[in-house]
């Protein structure tokens, strides 16, 4: 395993970070975010170490296999935490974009790191364009997901602070920019999807498992921008449609992949 | 602008959400209920009540049942109507503030939604598509897809990656012959479909076809293989004799003995022959190109000849550039309706 110099040493600081920032919704120490930050840093330049080694060794983009996506993905994720501490002083969300970041990456230990040659169907030029779009519109989902678990555990201790509302709504639009951005990047994966499968297979749509589960998770999050527009549908009724728009994404990624097969199997 | 009646219910969020939750539950269904099986093999993983519900509701062919077909269609017609809607609205908001584009960006996102759906009636309307499997050297007709012509296949080549046996490339070469006697040669391999006259041509499989005769003293038989096929020497079915050949195209004995191909590529051609008798060997041997074995009594079988045979699968459909357009269509009106906006917030 290349990564395997780097394995446990990343999980350590992927752990620290992730039980730093959790502890610290409790406890407002200023330590504890100089810990998460310190974390993530050292944790997300090991991970980007790792991919270009891996990149490198690979000669292509490491978007392969479940596991240099998981890896890359898992990396997105801590990279935007980093950009949510040190440009937003956010640290509230990564306390649960952090975890997910972590547990992606303990994931990738029991997949295969196997370097294989590209099958002939792999070998187009939408794929690096396909599976970008894929990993940015995942982590931006994941981002919107965390955010809004957050916000979700927050509301229910509500004051009447203006405050808090002032926060409410940052947090509620922070959730609703993450989604336009995934969701315009969900529908790019669809659409190069759509025009590679036809390329390669002949259908630019058969119905494939992973397909319907990307369409699922499109229309859920299509949904969810048009409510979004009424009152009643911001804050909390909002962030349970981006919470199951989440759960789709993790089930289309890995649930599709390891119990469903279809075209898009390549573990 | 006041809507009202049907219009108003047409042009309904209300409606949209509803129809986007169904089309949900079809795509959950769809994809977690094995589709396409018997009633039998739903009742022995289901039981008998679960087959009767998905017999009765289509759910073992979702995506094709009528009622999938008419969900999408009021989807469709609920979002013209949205789009229409939207355009009034966009013209409206626009008069107020000319400068301001991210009016148009939903209306554009949605007509864009609209072609892909005339797209698809367009596909299923006039899309033709077939497949072939034929041997280098033969040649069949196409003129099922208005071309009048003939397809040849004139070679297939596989491109190995260089450091090892895996295949990094299928390749066919095609010719297409015309009554008036022209002739238009064309490569195409994965995920690079040759193109003539609106038809694709898809490289889509490959394999191999051998030649082997069986032959007596009085008679020969010449039997054209593809893969693993059993050949029945005798009337009997049940219990009779068959005999069954096999090809390897790199022939090879590993350390338990088995006999595997090390590689696609055709470096030591060898047929496995299997003579079965109730339904248990009796007899097995290997043969290289032009060797010939007494399989039995008075029965011999010779391996004259192999060549590949390709897939290709041949497609006329003028429904996918309209779906393309759609496509196009609706990501100018995403990067309209979004962008702007972010632009914007980034000047405050």
């Amino acid at each position: 395993m290349l990564l395997g110099n780097f394995y446990y040493f990343v999980l350590t600081f992927l752990v620290l970070a992730s039980v730093s920032t959790i502890v610290q919704l409790w406890f407002k120490a200023k330590w504890l975010k100089i810990i998460t930050f310190i974390a993530s840093t050292v944790s997300s330049v090991l991970m980007l170490v790792s991919i270009v080694l891996r990149a490198i060794q690979t000669g292509r983009l490491p978007y392969n296999s479940v596991y240099e996506f998981t890896l890359v993905f898992s990396f997105m994720l801590v990279a935007v935490s980093l950009v949510l501490m040190a440009r937003f002083k956010l640290f509230g969300p990564v306390a649960f974009i952090l975890p997910i970041s972590t547990i992606l990456f303990a994931a990738t230990f029991g997949m295969s790191t196997e370097i294989t040659n590209l099958m002939p169907a792999l070998q187009s030029k939408w794929r690096g364009v396909h599976i970008t779009t894929a990993i940015v519109a995942y982590s931006c989902f994941a981002v919107s997901f965390g955010t809004g678990i957050y916000f979700l555990i927050t509301s229910r201790k509500k004051s009447t602070k203006k405050t808090d509302d002032n926060q409410e709504m940052r947090l509620d639009s922070l959730i609703q920019n993450f989604v336009i951005v995934g969701f315009i990047f969900l529908t790019l994966l669809l659409v190069t999807g759509a025009i590679w499968a036809e390329e390669a297979w002949g259908s630019w749509w058969t119905w494939d498992p992973k397909e319907t589960w990307a369409l699922i998770t499109w229309l859920i999050y299509a949904v969810y921008l048009h409510l979004h527009k009424r009152q009643f549908w911001k804050g909390t009724r909002g962030c349970y449609l981006v919470v199951i728009g989440f759960l789709c994404v993790i089930f289309t990624l890995f649930g599709v992949t390891f119990l469903m097969g279809g075209l898009h199997s390549y573990k | 602008m006041k809507k009202h009646g049907l219009f108003k219910l047409l042009t309904s969020m209300r409606l949209a959400t509803i129809l986007i939750a169904i089309i949900v539950v079809a795509c959950v269904l769809g994809s977690v209920i094995p589709q396409n099986l018997t009633y039998n093999a739903y009742r022995e993983m289901f039981g008998s009540f679960s087959a009767d519900v998905i017999s009765a509701f289509a759910i073992d062919h979702v995506f094709t049942s009528a009622w999938f077909f008419a969900v999408l269609s009021i989807f469709f017609i609920n979002l013209a109507c949205c789009t229409a809607s939207r355009f009034l609205w966009a013209a409206h908001s626009a008069k107020n503030n000319k400068k301001n584009i991210v009016f148009w960006g939903s209306p554009v996102f949605h007509v864009g939604l609209c072609i892909v759906y005339i797209g698809v009636l367009l596909s299923a309307i006039s899309g033709k598509k077939s497949y072939y499997e034929i041997s280098v050297g033969d040649e069949i007709s196409i003129s099922e897809f208005n071309t009048s012509m003939s397809m040849r296949i004139d070679g297939f080549d596989m491109e190995y990656y260089d450091d090892s046996s895996t295949p990094k490339q299928y390749i066919s070469h095609i010719s297409l012959s015309g009554d008036d006697g022209s002739i238009k040669n064309l490569t195409t391999s994965v995920n690079s479909p040759a193109r003539y006259k609106g038809v694709s041509f898809l490289q889509q499989s490959y394999g191999w076809e051998v030649s082997v005769s069986l032959f007596t003293n009085m008679a020969q038989r010449e039997y054209k293989i593809r893969e693993e096929q059993w050949i029945p020497l005798s009337d009997d079915d049940e219990g009779g004799i068959a005999l069954g050949v096999a090809f390897y195209p790199d022939y090879k004995q590993n350390e338990n003995g088995e006999i595997i191909s090390s590689s696609g590529k055709d470096s030591n051609p060898r047929i496995l022959w299997v003579l079965q008798a109730n339904n248990e060997p009796a007899a097995m041997g290997t043969l290289s190109k032009g060797e010939s074995n007494l399989i039995m009594e008075q029965l011999g079988i010779r391996f004259d000849d192999y060549r590949n045979y390709t897939g290709i699968q041949v497609k006329y459909d003028r429904g996918i550039g309209v779906i393309f357009i759609g496509f196009l269509v609706s990501c100018i009106g995403l990067l309209l309706r979004y962008l702007p906006i972010n632009a914007k917030d980034k000047k405050k």
